[in-house]
């Protein structure tokens, strides 16, 4: 089994994703637009921000500010960008849905009509 | 025949003061929401100079804005009847509710609802500033596709929403670390050999002493 500290919560796996997805530009609004879109119903910016926290104290993202610009009522941006154990946790999270899969579940999205 | 030509006379220069004082209504709004933008803009330079970017061009710059801020203020603040419109439109934005469709103000200067952006400062420290940030730009996205009201829902539904995810960080946050630092005196408690050290160090006489 993997490190109990990889382990990751739907939010939080979510979260990660968006933030590798982004790259260099992950900062809260593409990650909350991503999250959005993602799950299909409207996400809380705060809970977002909460979670990065979360991922930031395990060490799984690391973050710096970014620069302030006038439409953010001069506010600086923060930058998140996914650590080696971040892309470990997503590998594991990974792993451990292929073991847990039911067999009558197919691995790709099914593309419609039964066998 | 006189009381009809002095009567519409008298019409026409009341209707002629009401077009002018809600024309210098609309200036006074319009200078409070230009003089918003300036400050934001003197927040962002003040910002880029702290994390780092302090350079001479960003430092005339600020200078440049400073100055056109108190010149604005100064030219108004001279002007009494600016000054009593001033005054009139602020006592009656205390009673007055939120004008349907929004549309005497542009767009791009319209601000986020006062009192839930008040509301965001008594969130966590860490995360406020970029939160804050992150929802004014989401806010005037918002405003240009779906319009002033469902922003403004928007924003209060988001602010009500950040309180319990990121206080309930924090509070797990504090109690993992009084749990961390107890657990730890515990476990000092159990390996050293406190009355061997009491015996060889007169602890109790020196702590005495510092306290005396």
């Amino acid at each position: 089994m993997g490190d109990e500290n990889l382990f990751l919560s739907g939010n939080e796996e979510l979260v990660l994703l968006a933030v590798a997805n982004l790259g260099m530009q992950a900062y809260g609004v593409p990650i909350y637009e991503a999250v959005e879109r993602a799950a299909g119903k409207v996400a809380s910016i705060g809970a977002i921000y909460a979670t990065l926290e979360r991922l930031q104290d395990r060490g799984l993202v690391s973050s710096w500010q970014g620069e302030a610009t006038p439409e953010r009522g001069g506010r600086a941006k923060k930058y998140f960008r996914i650590e080696a154990p971040g892309v470990q946790a997503l590998r594991q999270a990974e792993e451990t849905r292929k073991v847990l899969r039911p067999a009558w579940i197919p691995a790709s999205a099914p593309s419609g009509g039964a066998a | 025949m006189m009381p009809v030509i002095i009567g519409s006379v008298v019409l026409v220069l009341m209707s002629r003061l009401v077009c002018l004082f809600f024309r210098e209504l609309r200036l006074v709004r319009l200078r409070e929401l230009y003089l918003n933008q300036l400050a934001k803009e003197f927040a962002c330079l003040r910002n880029s100079i702290a994390h780092g970017n302090d350079t001479r061009a960003r430092r005339e710059e600020i200078a440049l804005l400073l100055r056109e801020i108190v010149t604005i203020k100064e030219a108004h603040s001279n002007n009494p009847v600016v000054m009593a419109i001033d005054l009139i439109a602020r006592t009656c934005r205390l009673f007055a509710f939120p004008k349907r469709g929004g549309a005497a103000v542009p767009e791009d200067l319209e601000q986020p609802p006062k009192l839930a952006e008040y509301l965001l400062y008594f969130l966590p420290k860490a995360q406020r500033e970029s939160l804050m940030g992150d929802m004014e730009e989401i806010y005037s996205v918002l405003l240009k596709v779906q319009g002033r009201h469902r922003a403004r829902f928007w924003y209060w539904c988001q602010v009500l929403m950040a309180y319990q995810p990121l206080w309930s960080n924090k509070i797990a946050r504090r109690v993992a670390k009084w749990a961390a630092i107890t657990g730890l005196g515990q476990l000092l408690g159990r390996v050293i050999p406190w009355e061997w050290v009491r015996r060889v160090l007169p602890l109790g006489e020196w702590i005495r002493r510092i306290v005396s």
